[in-house]
């Protein structure tokens, strides 16, 4: 205990403190346990979820029982300027997670940020979002943050977890005295602030303090590739609009790569299925979400990709002439080809076919490689050839860009952290700020640890008590990003600003105003911030107001190659190679206490709540492993227990485990779920590491997979073409069914709402999800309950495998409440809870449902859901993030999808108080806003301008389970491959189709006008093997 | 019929009265009230059930998404249909001039209310809201007024399941008068005023009487549809969705069939226990009455398989995709052997009852009765569940689970059930007095023609 010899602190609470008491210290250590119940059930963090839930529970009990909790409102007594009470205000801000950059429009209501949505301003001129940008405004309410600053109470060997609260004062008389010794080193995440990169440059500067930059993900490899090819340490920037042909080595581009929003947006523009449809070929070890989206795909072990390129380039290069920048490169390269063996799983065909569509798309294909899954010990190798073909190709300067259109954001890099810890090491640095990155959780076998305790002090500048925080000796409470001035760069273009939407929560203060303290400045954050802002640019307020800051026009130039160098290091080959990941939600688990995210289902494999190891089907064949049973592996010496799944898809050869999970101080929400694959990595390499042994324990862990079939059972649910098939019939694939009613058509005078979702662009990032999630006041239900089939979400995203279980075809198809119009759910419901509207919306009536849930069970597509426990009651700070906009359920009723009714109000009274009608498309659903690909649709059916309406018309579109005549207000559109193969022939041919649907005329939006079905035979023709069942 | 007897025993008409009466003029003995407080133990331990699952939510049963109901919906229409061999026995068998019924009637009926009772509770704690459920009546208010879903079946099932009960108790009471009466005659101090107020001032007049026979010939009449309408009503639950498996037109006439094959099983497992219990019933529950029953046992199960057989028939020759995959996987799904479990236990079971050695053993019947209770109410589960849990949307498939509170509430609500029952045999003729008298009267004639 290290507070006996530590009688110099500020403040004692009583003599046997001051004196180091062994009792008291016991006692003290007792006062700061925590919560009872995360003590009883360490490590398996049901705990506290399940304690949250008996505690809503005997709150009804006591209290509430039977009454909805009443709710007292209290107007303002001096109103800010200006809130108006009931109406948003909006701001533009920024959200960076690791090096991505968000620049965002985010939603106030009474003073608190309530959603975001992209700002169109920046970037890709888009307002969708992801997953994780939209879960960031929950992170800001989230319980666990730190509220004060905080003094761990460190013995020498800094094992317990004790701690004080501590006063500014102290911590920066603290900091100010590490400060003056002079050996006090910053590290610090990828932070592309410029401001805050400038502040922290003069502040080094005046302090000598030096700073290192280090973050999980930081791409060092990539840039440097890139230096070795083109000369400049860089990451390239990409164009996907260009892209007619993709070739992706390892490179989740659409899910977890850098820039993947932007990625997304750009790729999904490429994807109409005319002639000018992009294809994207996915060479991969797992099943990543850009595999999910591939055209065509090869499943390869990390070590075989050098096998592949080496198959591919030599193709390119006998059969098209290509050359990689000269004699002596080409030597270097082919000498190694000699030693690497072909990969076996290829075939030449496939690498004939591709390497002639690379050169049939000179200047607009691209090869790109890069990512975790990438990373072997010859990565650098592998970037190097692609560099190679991209320069051979001509994509450079097209596709792919360096030097001033190159993306800045990941500063980190490996070889600071290898720096810092040398530097603590031999005593050159004695004390160490901490600032956005979690080394201690991130690099587990990087001696960062062990450094740690070399250290006089050390302060981490934190929004959480992480697991690298609790190493320090103070833990300064930081302000959220919303809750501070704030600006980012993601590359030379343009910089995102943000202005903090919301005082302080809590006693928190930010980095850099912590910084300028120190520094003895007297000036705040704020005011550095402004007067940056305001001497760089012209026109502030029109700056800030729009978010962005154009710097300079890209220039999109190409880099020279320059080759390539010879490799150090080959990639070890062995039975079973292991490959960290990285998901959708979780990334380098960051945001782990954030329950939207943790609640996500994957969007490749729908489980949430967990990792686990994904294994190929031939391996779990061969070990009698299935989904849930636990696999201890062996890598590096290190051993890892956790539950597999089993994906398609994936290579026999390979065993993948997602990032980001198995965090022991996340918060309670977070923490203990899942295992942290870290621990497997050794100098940061995430794949094709070799797998020592692979045990079988024989216990189980249930994952929470929200969805426990994958195939379509040959049912006609996501209607999947080729290029070529779509081509010639625009229908195909899909089986009509004659339809009759007995019944009108309801009449829908004013608007009537509909969506179109398409499923060719849908690539299954699920940002639609989380957004929903933000904007309804959705509830978050826990494993447990996830296990059990209630998580809530109103839409959702079904994933089907089809074809061979060795390389599956992948759909995503998103499922929300069809507003179907004859609805089944309507009919039945006993109380009239749920009912059609004069806009043809299924309305959903929370305080007349009852609860029977004879809805649910008639509904054909199963979109509603039923609150089982009351999952509403939040308490502070949670509840500040409710949108006032949209009621919370209460226990026992039903809820679903609105089409997010409230956004419609508000744009239908906003009209109305201006005298017009809405305008085309002015209305948009969260989803729809949310999504980068542009898939939904959402309008009024009555307008024959809208968007949707467009849509409808288009052959491709189809009602989901049409033969039910429930009339779906959603359409869905298609899916798209550009493969030559066909997809359709087994649906054809015999079948006897109801021929004349087939060649009626496109749906009319109008049809509720329209009486086409009047003059129909009543008879219904289900063809006896439609779909493809039995 | 005439060649069985129906009356044991040689019995004069005091001897009827004072076998039946005595039974709830003498304080109970110890094999009863063992009984009682065992019933009323999981009766009480119900009503915890039932109000932690008020206080706290649905979720701790084992219902989910997709399955939305289970154990409540599933044991509500098992009791429902328990309930049916009341009625069957006391109007439809009485306006057939079945003599037979007589005996077992009284207690077929008392069945019948408890059974639907017991179901009752079911529709109300299954619902998110319970103390809401008020709201499935059409009744007036000031929210608008706000009316019901008349096209709902829910709101069908609400009336015809209050329909029933209504009249059911009406027809019990009202064949219940003239033994009240008896009851009172023959009863001191307070007894004789709680019988007397409800006997309804009989005094065995020949004008009551022909009221009498006039008022339970029609409320007879009345019952007399009930029988087919509350079953085919609750099948409408099911039968007007658009789920597989649910969506069938078959259901009216297989629920009935169903509901009087299980309400003749549990009118024998009761009628053996009486027997056990109260041995000098056996001369008026006489073995004849027990072959009978289980005669229509044999007859319904064979219904109840045929329709079985039906809906695969149907499934198949629909050609659609979802109803013919909804039924191969009841048989062959992971629900398969709560589908093999129903088929043996109604279709297969009652085969015995061929034999005519064991249409008469008790032991048999007893055994049968119990299989066929089991089997009837995995009919509903399989129904509910195995429908529910793989419907058009393969994504959505999922499993269903009980959980202690389903248990909970499953024996929980026999407990209620046979609470009931054991303080009825105790306060009410268990036998219609008044109807065996004729009968013995009958009896005595023909033995005085053969004599």
């Amino acid at each position: 205990m290290d507070q006996s010899n530590n009688k110099s602190q500020t403040y004692w609470k009583s003599l046997s403190q001051l004196n180091g008491d062994a009792d008291f210290i016991e006692n003290l250590e007792k006062e700061f346990l925590k919560s009872p119940v995360s003590e009883a059930e360490a490590g398996t963090n049901q705990g506290r979820r399940d304690f949250f839930k008996l505690m809503a529970a005997s709150v009804a009990l006591g209290t509430t029982s039977c009454m909805r909790p009443v709710q007292k409102l209290v107007p303002y007594f001096d109103r800010p300027e200006e809130i108006i009470p009931g109406l948003p205000n909006y701001y533009s801000s920024v959200f960076v997670d690791g090096g991505e950059v968000y620049a965002t429009v985010t939603k106030t209501r009474e003073g608190r940020p309530i959603k975001l949505e992209g700002n169109p301003e920046f970037g890709v001129k888009s307002e969708s979002s992801t997953a994780r940008m939209q879960a960031a405004v929950l992170s800001l309410y989230d319980p666990d943050r730190l509220k004060a600053p905080v003094k761990n109470l460190l013995n020498s060997a800094k094992s317990n977890r004790d701690t004080v609260a501590t006063s500014w004062v102290e911590i920066d008389k603290e900091a100010k005295k590490a400060l003056k010794s002079g050996k006090s080193a910053l590290l610090m995440g990828h932070v592309p602030s410029p401001t805050t990169r400038k502040l922290v440059s003069e502040w080094a500067a005046t302090n000598q303090v030096e700073v290192y930059s280090w973050d999980q993900l930081n791409y060092s490899k990539l840039k440097s590739a890139r230096k070795t090819s083109y000369g400049t340490h860089e990451l390239p920037g990409f164009d996907f609009t260009k892209a007619k042909f993709v070739l992706s080595l390892n490179c989740d581009f659409l899910g977890t790569f850098y820039g993947a929003l932007k990625n997304q947006v750009q790729f999904a523009q490429t994807r109409t299925p005319d002639q000018n449809m992009s294809k994207l070929v996915q060479v991969e070890s797992l099943m990543s979400l850009t595999g999910t989206n591939a055209d065509e795909r090869l499943q390869i072990a990390p070590s075989e990709q050098v096998g592949f390129l080496k198959l591919l380039m030599t193709e390119l290069n006998s059969t098209h002439g290509l050359s990689w920048g000269g004699a002596v490169q080409n030597t270097v390269i082919q000498n190694y080809f000699s030693t690497v063996e072909s990969v076996p799983e290829v075939s030449s065909q496939k690498i004939k076919e591709w390497a002639q569509s690379l050169v049939d798309h000179r200047g607009e294909s691209l090869v790109i490689s890069g990512g975790a899954a990438s990373e072997t010990s010859e990565a650098t190798w592998v970037y190097q050839l692609v560099n190679a073909i991209n320069s051979a190709l001509g994509n450079e300067g097209k596709t792919v860009f360096g030097g001033s259109a190159s993306v800045t954001s990941y500063h980190g890099e490996d070889v600071q952290l290898k720096d810092l810890i040398q530097d603590i090491n031999s005593g050159k640095v004695k004390s160490l700020f901490i600032y956005d990155t979690n080394p201690v959780y991130t690099a587990p076998n990087s001696d960062f640890k062990k450094a740690m305790t070399q250290l006089k002090t050390a302060f981490a500048i934190t929004n959480y008590h992480d697991e690298t925080a609790q190493l320090c000796n103070y833990v300064i409470a930081a302000d959220h990003s919303f809750e501070t001035w704030r600006d980012a760069q993601w590359d030379n273009s343009e910089v995102a600003i943000g202005q903090p939407t919301i005082r302080p929560l809590y006693d928190t203060r930010s980095f850099e105003d912590n910084l300028l303290k120190w520094s003895g400045s007297s000036q705040t954050w704020d005011e550095y911030f402004l007067k940056t802002w305001k001497s760089k640019s012209s026109n502030w307020n029109e700056t800030l107001q729009k978010g962005v800051w154009k710097k300079s026009a890209l220039v999109q130039r190409a880099g020279s190659f320059k080759g390539v160098d010879a490799p150090k290091s080959k990639a070890p080959v062995s039975e079973l190679e292991f490959v960290a990941y990285e998901t959708v939600a979780m990334k380098t688990g960051s945001m782990n206490n954030v329950s939207w995210l943790q609640e996500l289902p994957d969007p490749v494999t729908k489980v949430c709540w967990d990792n686990y190891f994904t294994i190929s089907p031939d391996y779990a064949k061969k070990m009698k492993l299935t989904l849930g049973k636990d696999l201890e592996l062996s890598v590096n010496g290190e051993k890892l227990k956790a539950p597999v799944l089993v994906q398609p898809g994936q290579n026999n050869k390979t065993i993948g485990l997602a990032l980001g999970y198995g965090r022991t101080s996340a918060g309670e929400l977070g923490s203990g779920v899942g295992v942290n694959a870290a621990q497997f990595l050794k100098n940061n390499l995430s794949s094709g590491l070799a797998v020592e042994s692979a045990n079988i324990p024989g216990s189980v862990t249930p994952l929470a997979c929200v969805q426990d079939h994958h195939s379509m059972e040959g049912r006609q649910i996501v209607v999947e073409a080729s290029l070529g098939e779509i081509t010639k019939d625009p229908k195909s694939g899909q089986h009509k069914h004659k339809i009759f009613s007995l019944w009108g058509k309801h009449k829908y005078p004013g608007y009537r709402w509909g969506m179109s979702v398409d499923l060719n662009s849908c690539n299954g990032c699920s940002a639609c999800m989380v957004a929903c999630q933000s904007e309804n006041n959705i509830p978050v239900v826990g494993k447990k309950h996830v296990l059990n089939g209630r998580e809530m979400h109103w839409i959702r995203i079904d994933r089907y495998y089809a074809g061979d279980e060795k390389n599956p075809r992948v759909v995503h198809q998103p499922v929300m409440c069809q507003h179907c119009e004859n609805a089944p759910c309507e009919t039945v419901c006993p109380v009239l809870a749920t009912v059609h509207s004069s806009e043809g919306m299924n309305d959903m009536v929370y305080n007349r449902c009852v609860g029977t849930r004879y809805c649910a069970n008639n509904c054909p597509y199963k979109v509603r859901r039923f609150n089982w426990f009351n999952y509403s009651q939040v308490k502070f700070p949670e509840k500040l993030k409710l949108n006032p906009e949209v009621t919370v359920r209460s226990r026992g009723v039903m809820e679903k999808c609105t089409f997010c009714v409230q956004k419609v109000k508000e744009a239908k009274s906003k009209a109305s108080l201006q005298k017009r009608k809405l305008r085309t498309n002015e209305v948009k659903t969260a989803c729809q806003t949310a999504c980068p690909a542009q898939a939904i649709s959402f309008g009024d059916l009555n307008n024959p301008e809208s968007l949707v309406v467009q849509n409808f018309n288009e052959p491709r579109t189809y009602s989901l389970l049409e033969e039910l005549n429930v009339g779906p207000a959603v359409k869905y559109m298609s899916k798209v491959r550009n493969i030559s193969e066909n997809l359709n022939k087994s649906h054809h041919g015999k079948a006897h189709h109801g021929d004349e649907a087939h060649s009626a005329p496109a749906m009319k939006a109008h049809d509720s006008k329209i009486e086409v079905h009047k003059k129909e035979s009543p008879t219904e023709s289900h063809s006896p093997d439609h779909g493809g069942g039995h | 019929m005439e060649s069985k007897s129906l009356i044991d025993g040689n019995k004069s008409l005091k001897d009827v009265t004072d076998d039946i009466a005595t039974l709830v003029e003498t304080p109970p003995g110890l094999k009863w009230l063992a009984m009682l407080i065992g019933a009323k133990t999981v009766f009480v331990f119900y009503i915890f059930i039932i109000g932690i699952i008020t206080f706290t939510g649905m979720g701790l049963m084992g219902v989910n998404h997709p399955i939305g109901w289970g154990t409540d919906i599933v044991t509500f229409v098992f009791w429902v249909g328990i309930g049916h061999a009341g009625t069957l026995i006391s109007a439809v068998l009485y306006l057939f001039r079945q003599k037979w019924r007589t005996s077992i009637a009284r207690s077929a009926e008392a069945m019948t209310v408890f059974a639907v009772a017991t179901a009752g509770i079911f529709p109300i704690i299954h619902t998110g809201r319970p103390w809401l459920a008020y709201w499935l009546f059409p009744y007036p208010n000031q929210r608008g007024p706000l009316w019901v879903n008349f096209r709902s079946p829910l709101v069908w099932d609400v009336f015809a399941i209050s329909t029933y009960a209504t009249v059911s108790v009406v027809f019990w009471y009202v064949g219940m008068v003239p033994d009240m009466a008896t009851l009172r005659d023959r009863a001191t101090g307070i007894r004789r005023h709680i019988y007397g107020a409800l006997s309804l001032g009989w005094r065995g007049r020949a004008r009551d009487w022909s009221h009498y026979e006039i008022v339970y010939l029609i409320l007879a009449g009345l019952s007399m549809p009930l029988v087919l309408s509350v079953h085919s009503i609750v099948s409408f639950d099911f039968a007007v969705s658009q789920l597989p498996g649910w969506h069938t037109t078959i259901f009216p006439p297989y629920f009935v069939a169903g509901a009087i094959f299980s309400g003749f099983a549990m009118v024998i497992t009761l009628m053996t226990l009486v027997r056990i219990a109260i041995p000098r019933f056996k001369d008026y529950i006489t073995i004849n009455h027990m072959e009978l029953m289980n005669k229509i046992i044999m007859t319904t199960g064979m219904i109840v398989g045929y329709a079985y057989a039906s809906e695969f028939f149907i499934a198949w020759y629909s050609g659609s995709v979802y109803e013919g995959y909804a039924f191969v996987n009841r048989a062959v799904g992971p629900y398969w052997w709560a589908y093999w479990t129903m088929v043996t236990c109604n279709v297969l079971v009652p085969q015995i009852f061929w034999i005519k050695a064991m249409r008469r053993s008790i032991p048999v019947m007893f055994v049968v009765s119990i299989f066929v209770n089991i089997g009837m109410w995995f009919e509903r589960y399989v129904i509910t569940v195995t429908s529910l849990h793989r419907d058009f949307l393969p994504a959505n498939w999922g499993m269903f689970k009980m959980t202690f509170y389903d248990f909970g509430v499953l024996i929980g609500s026999f407990g209620m059930f046979f609470t009931l029952f054991l303080l009825y045999i105790r306060t009410i003729p268990a036998i219609a007095i008044a109807e065996m008298k004729p009968m013995l009267s009958e009896i005595n004639h023909q033995e005085d023609n053969h004599g």
